[in-house]
């Protein structure tokens, strides 16, 4: 996951620097990836059209891209940017009625390597994250997981709502 | 496992499963699904075509050009009005440094998070320093506020005295005028940017330029009581916030 972003981040560079051949194959790996990206937000119908207007950002917006950071969620984010102004788009022109065949696969591979479970609970409080990992990584029943942390359930209840809460607070900020 | 009483903690509930679901798939799945099949992929060709070579943004130029323009328009307000008697002799005045010190406090840190939004990226947080910036500031009117509570005499003529709203109306004259020429040069530097977000970086925009516009009339400003501080500059910075929110969105839409 951590090669695949060089790999695209090396592209990126010699995008900048104006080289067409990396260009080329980085504008193909983008498409892919943005493919599945949109796959699961919105109905097959509209997402050759969303990567499409996705990629001309991307062409656009290059220069913003910062050399020393990762690429793939530099690239999420200009994604993201596009899916909204996209669903404000339909949303106005009331087109279109929400799918809900909308279908999600397992994707993202390499953002979820810069927002990985272990990098956003290590943000979050000892106890938060304790229950977390417990309960939704371990398996553990939340009467398992009061035993083993010595919090009450009650409690661990409440870690694990805030916790995620937080993580997901984090997952959207941008 | 376990149930809530509640419907809507049970939904809050599914939606955090399906987040640590998402989360922990996206781990541990590495695999590449294919186009649908019968789908057109759009010709990257094309813009490959377009190709040119691009220099890649800078935190540092943004706020380059901007404190540029802020020393600008600061040099013009000292041509056009002049300095103060004690900024001139170089011992200025204890209440202009705090004035300055919490306007240029907000400035940076403002302009930092406004232009540091050029560069989007996922999982990043905007920085954060200009929440406490502008808190640290706030004790500027609200010391003004309990300043004008614990005057001896309410009458409109001592308040007219205290606020003096001919030089205050000034003040956010000049400071709106240099704050125009600021944000325009933060305008043009971000629409080559990313912003994700135009209306919070509209808001930091006009926060930032709204306090360095107020800092470059502060150099001939010869008010020094805490009254008219906290009370026209706080209505100088929180106006062009205010501007910038309601005036710039669409031009940083992309």
């Amino acid at each position: 996951m951590a090669n695949q972003d060089e790999t695209l981040r090396q592209l990126m560079l010699a995008a900048q620097q104006g080289d067409r051949h990396a260009y080329t194959r980085l504008l193909g790996d983008c498409q892919l990836w943005l493919r599945r990206y949109f796959a699961r937000r919105i109905p097959p119908s509209q997402i050759d059209d969303l990567v499409q207007d996705t990629l001309i950002s991307l062409h656009r917006k290059r220069a913003s891209f910062d050399s020393n950071r990762a690429f793939l969620p530099w690239l999420a984010a200009i994604a993201r940017y596009r899916w909204i102004d996209h669903l404000r788009k339909v949303y106005r022109a009331d087109e279109t009625d929400l799918n809900e065949d909308i279908h999600a696969q397992p994707e993202d591979d390499a953002i979820a390597s810069r927002l990985s479970l272990d990098t956003l609970l290590a943000c979050l409080p000892e106890k938060q994250a304790e229950v977390i990992r417990l309960v939704k990584i371990t398996g553990l029943s939340i009467a398992e997981a009061a035993a083993r942390s010595g919090q009450s359930e009650a409690l661990v209840k409440v870690n694990i709502h805030r916790g995620i809460k937080r993580m997901s607070a984090m997952i959207e900020e941008v | 496992m376990y149930k809530y009483a509640r419907p809507q903690l049970a939904s809050a509930w599914r939606y955090h499963n399906n987040v640590v679901n998402v989360l922990s798939k996206n781990m541990t799945d590495n695999q590449v699904s294919p186009a649908p099949s019968g789908a057109r992929p759009f010709d990257v060709s094309v813009l490959a075509d377009d190709i040119a070579p691009v220099t890649p943004m800078r935190l540092r130029t943004g706020l380059m050009l901007t404190a540029l323009m802020s020393i600008i328009a600061t040099v013009a307000v000292a041509l056009a009005m002049g300095v103060r008697e004690d900024v001139a002799a170089l011992s200025p005045d204890r209440m202009f440094m705090i004035r300055a010190g919490a306007l240029l406090m907000i400035g940076v840190a403002a302009a930092v998070a406004a232009l540091s939004t050029a560069t989007p990226r996922i999982g990043r947080p905007t920085p954060k320093a200009w929440k406490w910036a502008l808190m640290l500031a706030g004790l500027l009117p609200l010391g003004a506020l309990i300043s004008l509570l614990n005057a001896p005499s309410h009458d409109a003529q001592s308040l007219q005295a205290k606020l003096d709203p001919q030089y205050g109306l000034e003040c956010l004259r000049i400071s709106a005028l240099c704050a125009l020429g600021i944000a325009a040069v933060m305008v043009l530097w971000l629409r080559r940017g990313a912003p994700t977000s135009p209306e919070r970086t509209a808001w930091l925009i006009g926060l930032a330029a709204g306090a360095f516009g107020a800092s470059a009339y502060s150099v001939y400003c010869p008010a020094t009581t805490l009254v008219y501080i906290g009370t026209w500059y706080s209505l100088a910075v929180a106006m062009c916030a205010v501007a910038g929110r309601i005036i710039l969105p669409p031009l940083l839409r992309w």
